[in-house]
C-alpha cells in the first residue's frame, strides 16, 4: 500500500487548516452571538421596564381591560412573541395571546427555574439570570422575567388584591424572537465554513504545486537515475536543478555512479592486466624456444652467408623481424611480471630528469623541442623512482610519437596538488601532437590497444596505467583531436615525519 | 679427440641444441647435446667441458636441482643459464645454485657467441685444452 508524500502532506496541512479555522469560527461565532444576544436582552429588558411602567396606574388601579390591551399591543410588535403575566400561584393573567390567559404554569419550568430553583423563590436576580433561551416552533427564543414588587399602593389600594406581606406579586415574562440572530449565526457561519472551504483548497492546490514541482519531478528524476544504474548503466547522471536538499541529493547521487564508474572501470582494468599477464607470461615462455630456433640459424645463415646480396637482404629481413618479436614478447614479460613498487620519499623532479636524459637522443631525433617547468617546492612523493622514471618515460615515447616527423613541443611540468584524495604530486606530459580520437579514449589504457599500428604493442600504457595503480595514485587524459593530449599523473605524497628506511 | 668436449647443451627443444650446436661448431667448439637433467648429468662430456648452457625449465627436474648437482659434480665448470622466462628472483636463484651466466632466449649468433666467450674467459676455441 502506497500513499504518496504529496496526499499525506496535503491531508495533513488541509486537516491543520480546517481546524484553525473552525476553532476560530467557533470562537468568533460564540463571540458574535453573545454580543447579539446581549444586545436583544438589553433591548427586551428595556421594553418589559417600560411595559412594567406603563402599566403600573393600571395595574395600582385594576383597571383590566386597559392592561389587557396594552399587553396585546406590545405583544404585536415585531420581534415580539409574546407579553404576559404571571400571578404568585404561576398562572397567566394577562397575555398577548389571548388563549393561554388562565394557564397555569409550574415553578419548575423554565421561566421560572432561576427564582424557584432553591425551593423559596428569591425576590431579586441579575437581568443574566432573569433572561432565558429556548426553542420554540422553528426557532429560538428569548424569554425575561421581570418580578412585579409589592407596594404600599397595592396592599392600601380599593381592590385589597394583595395583602402587605407579600414581596413579589407577579411576573411580568418578555419573550422576543431570536430568529433574526439565529440567520445572522447561520449566514455567518455558512462564510466561515466556505472560507474555510476555499483556504483548504487554496493551500491544498499550492501545495500540490510546491510538491510536484519539489519533490514529486526531482525524486522521479532520482528514481529514474537509480533504475538506470541498477541497469547497469554508470554513464546515469541526473540533471541538478534544484538548489534545495533534493538537489544535493541529485549532486551526491551523481558523484556516487561516477566513483562507481571509476571503479569499475578501474577494477575491470585490473582484471584485465591480471589475465593478460598470465597469458603474456605464458606466450611468452611458448614462444621463446622457437624463436631461439628462427635467430640462431638465420644469423648463422646470415653471417656465413656466401650467397647473393639479395639472400643477405631476405635474411637480414628474418633476424630483423624476428628480433622485433623479441621486443614484443619481452614487452610481455615486462608486463606480466610488474612488481610491487618499492615506495620512498621521491623527488619526483630529479626521477623527471633522469627520464629526460634517457629520452633526449631520441627527442633529438624526432626534433621535439622540451619545455621542462618544475616545481621549485615540490613535496616527496612516495614513490618507486625507477618504476615512476618508466611511467615519464613512456608518457615522453608517446608525446613523441604522438608529434610524428614534422616537429614540435612537449611540455613536461611537475606541481604539487590538492585533490579530494587529499595532498599529492603531479607530473604533466603535454604534447602538441595529433592527439586521440574521443572514441579511443576509454580504452587507452587497455592491454594491447594501440594506435600506433606495427609500431606499438599497445603495453606501454597499460604497464604505466598498472605502475601508478600499484602506487595509489590516478593517471588521467585530456585530449583532443589535432591539438594535442595531456597526461597527468598524481601520485600521493610520502609521510612528512619518521626517517625512510635506509638503503 | 673422442671423449674430449668443449660445450654441453642441455635444452629439450631440439631447436635450440640444434641451432647452438650449429653455430658453435662451426667457431671450432666441440659440443655435445642433452634433452633434460638425467641424460645430461649422464652425459659422458659432462667429465670434459668447460661450459654448461643449461635450459632452467627442464621436462624431468628442476633446472636449478640440474644446476646444483653439476656444481658438484664438476666445481669448476661454467654454467650459462638460458631461459626464456627469468624473473629476477629466478637469477637469483640461479646465482646461488652456481650459475655464471645468463643468457635470454632468444639470442642471436652474436649474442650467443658472446657469451660463450666470456663464460670460457676469453680463451679462443681450442687453444687451451684439458689434457
Amino acid at each position: 500500500m502506497r500513499t504518496r508524500i504529496g496526499t499525506q502532506v496535503i491531508l495533513g496541512a488541509g486537516l491543520v487548516t480546517a481546524l484553525t479555522i473552525g476553532a476560530l469560527a467557533v470562537l468568533i461565532l460564540r463571540a458574535h452571538e453573545a454580543a447579539l444576544v446581549g444586545e436583544l436582552k438589553r433591548g427586551a429588558d428595556l421594553l418589559s421596564e417600560t411595559i412594567k411602567s406603563s402599566t403600573h396606574y393600571d395595574m395600582l388601579e385594576n383597571r383590566r381591560d386597559n392592561l389587557h390591551r396594552q399587553i396585546t399591543n406590545m405583544g404585536r410588535q415585531q420581534g415580539i412573541e409574546a407579553v404576559r403575566v404571571f400571578n404568585k400561584e404561576g398562572r397567566i393573567v394577562f397575555s398577548s395571546d389571548a388563549s393561554e390567559i388562565g394557564r397555569a404554569v409550574d415553578k419548575q419550568a423554565e421561566a421560572c427555574y432561576a427564582c424557584h430553583a432553591a425551593g423559596r423563590p428569591l425576590e431579586r436576580l441579575p437581568t443574566a439570570a432573569r433572561s432565558r433561551v429556548f426553542p420554540a416552533a422553528g426557532h429560538r427564543v428569548l424569554g425575561i422575567i421581570n418580578p412585579i414588587q409589592n407596594e404600599p399602593g397595592c396592599a392600601t389600594a380599593a381592590c385589597h388584591a394583595h395583602g402587605p406581606r407579600d414581596t413579589v406579586l407577579g411576573v411580568l415574562d418578555v419573550t422576543v424572537s431570536l430568529a433574526g440572530v439565529d440567520r445572522d449565526i447561520a449566514w455567518g457561519r455558512g462564510r466561515m465554513v466556505g472560507l474555510a472551504a476555499a483556504a483548504i483548497t487554496g493551500s491544498s492546490a499550492i501545495l500540490w504545486w510546491l510538491n510536484r514541482r519539489l519533490v514529486v519531478r526531482p525524486v522521479e528524476a532520482l528514481a529514474e537515475g537509480t533504475r538506470r544504474v541498477a541497469a547497469g548503466d554508470l554513464s546515469t547522471t541526473i540533471p541538478l536543478t534544484e538548489r534545495h536538499e533534493l538537489g544535493e541529493l541529485a549532486r551526491a547521487f551523481n558523484d556516487m555512479t561516477r566513483r562507481l564508474a571509476e571503479a569499475q572501470r578501474q577494477l575491470t582494468q585490473a582484471d584485465k592486466l591480471a589475465s593478460v599477464g598470465r597469458l603474456a607470461a605464458g606466450v611468452a615462455h611458448e614462444i621463446n624456444n622457437p624463436l631461439t630456433g628462427v635467430l640462431t640459424y638465420a644469423s648463422f645463415l646470415l653471417k656465413r652467408a656466401a650467397g647473393s646480396p639479395e639472400q643477405r637482404q631476405d635474411l637480414e629481413v628474418i633476424v630483423r623481424e624476428t628480433k622485433r618479436c623479441r621486443e614484443i614478447v619481452r614487452g610481455l614479460l615486462d608486463f606480466a611480471r610488474q612488481t610491487p613498487p618499492r615506495r620512498q620519499g621521491t623527488d619526483l623532479n630529479e626521477v623527471v630528469r633522469r627520464a629526460v636524459t634517457i629520452m633526449m637522443n631520441q627527442l633529438a631525433l624526432h626534433r621535439v623541442a622540451l619545455a621542462l617547468d618544475l616545481a621549485t617546492d615540490l613535496p616527496e612523493a612516495s614513490a618507486d623512482a625507477n618504476q615512476i622514471q618508466q611511467v615519464v618515460v613512456n608518457l615522453l615515447v608517446n608525446a613523441a610519437d604522438a608529434i610524428g616527423d614534422g616537429g614540435g613541443e612537449i611540455r613536461l611540468s611537475t606541481r604539487a596538488t590538492a585533490s579530494e584524495a587529499g595532498p599529492g604530486a603531479e607530473i604533466v606530459v603535454e604534447d602538441g601532437g595529433s592527439g586521440i580520437a574521443a572514441a579511443d579514449l576509454p580504452r587507452l589504457f587497455e592491454p594491447f590497444f594501440t594506435t600506433k599500428g606495427t609500431r606499438g604493442t599497445g603495453l606501454g600504457l597499460a604497464v604505466t596505467w598498472g605502475i601508478v595503480q600499484s602506487h595509489g595514485g590516478a593517471i588521467d587524459v585530456q585530449s583532443e583531436e589535432g591539438k594535442g593530449t595531456r597526461f597527468t599523473v598524481r601520485l600521493p605524497l610520502a609521510a612528512p615525519a619518521g626517517p625512510g628506511p635506509g638503503g | 679427440m673422442a671423449g674430449s668436449w668443449d660445450v654441453l647443451i642441455v635444452d629439450d627443444e631440439a631447436v635450440v641444441r640444434d641451432g647452438v650446436s650449429r653455430v658453435l661448431a662451426s667457431e671450432g667448439l666441440r659440443v655435445a647435446a642433452a634433452e633434460d637433467g638425467r641424460s645430461a648429468l649422464a652425459h659422458e662430456a659432462l667429465g670434459s667441458c668447460r661450459l654448461v648452457l643449461c635450459d632452467l625449465m627442464l621436462p624431468d627436474m628442476a633446472g636449478l636441482d640440474v644446476l646444483r648437482a653439476l656444481r658438484t659434480r664438476r666445481p669448476g665448470v661454467a654454467v650459462v643459464v638460458i631461459t626464456g622466462y627469468a624473473t629476477a628472483g629466478h637469477m637469483a636463484q640461479a646465482l646461488e645454485a652456481g650459475a655464471t651466466g645468463f643468457l635470454p632466449k632468444p639470442f642471436d649468433e652474436t649474442e650467443l657467441m658472446a657469451a660463450v666467450r666470456h663464460a670460457l674467459g676469453g680463451v679462443g676455441p681450442g687453444e687451451e685444452r684439458e689434457s
